[in-house]
């Protein structure tokens, strides 16, 4: 009876309602629909913003493979082109030292070649000769720039691919203008066009599958050589 | 203007529906979160709060039973996720006297619906929150244990002992009534 009495007293009992409820009311309903868009709006533009980013982003990674492609291949090409024999040899040397084969390393007859040895070449080492080649031969060059960032090991056999490519291939001229080294010594400024070009046949097939043995010591003709030759003929 | 077409409006978005909808009922409803609030503030907050989620969700009012009813479900749910952020205190409060006090029909008569109000409001905030939930609103200590995450034993607990809060502070009311009277 206690419960219903106040159960029924409670049920018709109406407090003052404050004067702005109404208002509020209207309001936070405006707020709400209000901060729906807002929030649809922030989304889609946050969307948009990271697609767009991922998209620029993604063109500029590819820039950026092709810059530092061409940055890795540029200094290969500046040895090439400004002393090549020389440099060749002591990049050889450093990369990957194989003290074994470097038998004919102490011929002063033939600094720059002698050490330059077949089987460093396997491995890539002959960057100098083989980036040139790759860099200016193969038009292909930048769709394989990612691989050969992505992983040093890989790059190497990319270049490998790259010199067989362009020993069957391809650009002579490139190879010739690497060979006229106006930095080299007298002795090995006589080192004919054709004589580079053997030059380079030691370097390339030691780079190829193929890996022709080839004498590099009778590659390069000296002046002593070639005068002995004249005056042979001449007699 | 008919209950019908002014739930109908309501579904539709008329304003001016809603605005009749609110007249109706915000005095009803302003009491139901004033018994549940701790402050007539946190009680406007819930007022505001439920008519918009009552607009927002009228049509999930499926036209059985009282409309008065499922829209104070609606407020009592509002008010207890409100009243939830402070955790409310099941206090074991001494009534100095503990003698049965059956208050009787001749007082109860004399007592308005206004001061029964006041004196609901005035019990501690376990016990109106479970007087209220149990006696006002028909809810089972079951319901009430489910909807506070409390036991269904401590709900009846504090039911008795809230009835017995509510029943010393009509008699005191009462009595001071009567004295004032004779005086």
């Amino acid at each position: 009876m206690f419960d219903d009495f106040i159960r029924n007293k409670a049920n018709e009992h109406q407090a003052p309602v404050p004067p702005d409820a109404w208002h509020n009311i209207i309001k936070q309903q405006k707020k709400k629909r209000f901060g729906f868009f807002w929030w649809s709006s922030i989304v889609l533009l946050v969307g948009g913003l990271s697609v767009t980013g991922y998209l620029i982003s993604k063109k500029q990674n590819g820039n950026n493979i092709v810059t530092t492609a061409e940055n890795k291949t540029a200094p290969a090409k500046k040895e090439t082109t400004g002393n090549r024999l020389q440099p060749a040899a002591t990049n050889i040397n450093t990369e990957t030292p194989l003290p074994g084969k470097q038998t004919t390393a102490g011929n002063d007859n033939h600094p720059a070649v002698t050490n330059i040895d077949p089987a460093k070449n396997n491995t890539g080492v002959t960057q100098v000769g083989t980036n040139t080649v790759t860099y200016k031969g193969d038009k292909n060059i930048e769709s394989n720039k990612g691989k050969l960032l992505a992983d040093n090991g890989r790059k190497k056999k990319h270049i490998k691919g790259k010199l067989q490519y362009n020993n069957t291939g391809s650009d002579p001229e490139e190879i010739n203008e690497g060979a006229e080294n106006k930095n080299l010594p007298a002795e090995q400024m006589d080192i004919t066009a054709a004589q580079s070009a053997t030059t380079i046949n030691t370097v390339i097939p030691g780079s190829t599958t193929n890996q022709t043995p080839v004498d590099k010591t009778a590659t390069v003709i000296t002046n002593q050589e070639k005068s002995n030759h004249c005056n042979q003929h001449n007699n | 203007m008919t209950e019908l077409a002014l739930i109908e409006g309501c579904i539709h978005k008329k304003q001016d529906y809603q605005k009749e909808l609110f007249n109706l009922f915000a005095g009803k409803m302003m009491s139901v979160c004033l018994r549940y609030a701790n402050d007539e503030q946190q009680a406007q907050d819930i007022l505001q709060e439920a008519f918009i989620k009552v607009f927002s969700n009228i049509q999930q009012y499926r036209f059985e039973g009282s409309f008065e009813g499922w829209l104070r479900r609606v407020f009592v749910t509002t008010a207890l996720r409100q009243v939830s952020k402070q955790k409310i205190f099941f206090s074991d409060t001494d009534i100095s006297d503990h003698t049965e006090h059956s208050v009787g029909p001749e007082v109860l008569s004399k007592i308005s619906a206004d001061e029964i109000h006041a004196l609901i409001r005035n019990l501690p905030d376990g016990y109106r929150t479970i007087f209220n939930l149990h006696v006002i609103e028909g809810y089972s200590h079951e319901e009430i244990a489910g909807m506070l995450g409390i036991q269904a034993t401590t709900s009846r607990g504090q039911l008795l002992k809230a009835r017995k809060h509510l029943q010393v502070l009509i008699t005191k009311t009462f009595n001071t009534k009567k004295n004032t009277e004779n005086v």
